[in-house]
């Protein structure tokens, strides 16, 4: 599949009713970490590991549109991958995300890594 | 050392009871923060009616003493968690550290320093690793602050005029993209601090500074056995929290007065969880933790002795005992 004239492979993540509203799951690929979120406003996907230090994003906190880093409590928003609040300053890479028949895929390009940790 | 925080012990905990811990309130927050200013408050007035009177050093001894517990205030605003709506810890962190004598962004990534390298020697910038071991300068710095305040205001004075040390750079790992927040923060702050002292002058009446500026120091006395608990005797370089972090059990007021930061281990294992549900969450792990120390009077009885036998033999730190080691 091409995705703005790079190819973007898509991996299943699980089943849509696997992450629970408000959740986030960590979904590796290769040596490298991704954070997928089920949040009020739809799936959405970001690097896995803090841009801060290394710490998994799947272990924070989402509340509404944010995700909390479980160690420094850093703050980014989801959807962008900004980062809001310190100690983080540096912005998450984001990836698309679909649903097909009830199962969440990741959007990667074709050499797999994105931006991610 | 290293830095790879996954090498830290993690206690387990189910992963929808703990998000359920997570949840942050506006309206706990407000409890806790407005009922802490209003005691402040009302102690204030109480220290004011003493002026001319035989109560006037008990009087303000008790309102200075309520006063510096905005350090605990300081230290869950700092983290972000009292209260769902951001604005309201932005603001109530400013207050906390109008009286804390403490530049936000500075105190955050310091803190960020300590919850990454926690009693980890040489590494943590707060905790028992950073303490002197004279006992004479600790108790000092238990009744007037003057460490902290020479770190604190210190920071504050070279950031206000624009100066960021290698040690902010390297150490506290401040990054530039914070030195603008950084800077005109420490400015507003010190304008703060000129701003009462200036009143006091003006009015000729030490009253202004005794009230704003000098509690966190003639206050701190209590505040400071209850933060100084929290790893002192304890040991140090291990990365498990619940050898080098102390939990201890109080009654309601010293709890309240203290966010609940006496549940230090499980702040240490899971700082997302905000002050109102560590109870909560030590209930649900207690059976992964040392037994706590009972008590402020208990638990100092248990740390004197350490600092006093530290000072002959500086390897020597109290050892809970770990359920593994029970069964």
């Amino acid at each position: 599949m091409t995705d703005g004239g790079d190819y973007t492979e898509w991996h299943a993540v699980g089943l849509a009713g696997d992450i629970d509203d408000d959740e986030v799951v960590r979904f590796d690929h290769g040596d490298v970490t991704y954070a997928v979120y089920n949040t009020s406003q739809g799936y959405f996907a970001t690097d896995g590991m803090c841009t801060h230090e290394e710490s998994h994003l799947a272990d924070g906190f989402v509340d509404g549109d944010i995700i909390e880093c479980c160690m420094h409590l850093g703050r980014f928003h989801i959807p962008t991958g900004q980062a809001r609040d310190a100690p983080v300053t540096v912005d998450l890479g984001t990836y698309p995300v679909k649903v097909e028949d009830g199962t969440i895929f990741i959007g990667l390009s074709r050499r797999g890594s994105g931006s991610g940790a | 050392m290293d830095q790879n925080l996954g090498d830290w012990y993690a206690c387990k905990v189910d992963r929808g009871e703990l998000k359920a811990l997570m949840r942050r309130s506006d309206a706990r927050g407000l409890a806790q923060f407005g009922g802490f200013l209003a005691l402040v408050a009302a102690s204030g007035v109480l220290a004011y009616q003493s002026l001319g009177s035989a109560w006037l050093i008990p009087a303000f001894l008790f309102y200075g003493t309520l006063f510096a517990f905005a350090e605990a205030a300081s230290h869950e605003l700092d983290h972000g968690t009292p209260f769902r709506t951001r604005w309201l810890n932005d603001a109530g962190a400013w207050i906390a550290c109008f009286m804390m004598w403490r530049e936000p962004v500075f105190g955050r990534y310091k803190h960020a320093r300590h919850h990454s390298f926690t009693s980890i020697i040489g590494s943590d910038p707060e905790g028992a690793g950073f303490r002197s071991r004279n006992l004479f300068d600790q108790g000092l710095e238990m009744l007037i602050r003057h460490r902290h305040a020479r770190l604190h205001m210190g920071a504050t004075i070279r950031h206000a005029f624009g100066i960021v040390s290698e040690r902010d750079r390297d150490f506290f790992g401040i990054p530039e993209s914070e030195d603008r927040r950084m800077f005109w923060n420490a400015r507003l702050l010190l304008l703060s601090y000129v701003a009462v002292i200036a009143w006091s002058v003006a009015a000729q009446s030490w009253l202004p500074v005794v009230f704003l500026l000098l509690p966190h120091s003639y206050g701190a006395w209590l505040h400071d056995l209850c933060s100084r608990a929290q790893h002192d005797g304890l040991a140090t370089n291990i990365k498990d929290h619940r050898v080098t972090t102390r939990t201890m059990l109080l009654g309601p007021v010293l709890r309240f007065l203290y966010w609940n930061m006496n549940y230090h281990i499980e702040h240490h294992l899971h700082p997302n969880v905000p002050f109102h549900a560590l109870p909560k969450l030590r209930e649900k792990i207690k059976d992964q933790m040392p037994p706590p120390s009972r008590g402020l009077v208990g638990t100092w009885g248990e740390i004197l002795p350490a600092l006093m036998r530290q000072r002959k033999d500086p390897d020597y730190h109290l050892m809970p005992v770990l359920p593994e080691a029970r069964v």
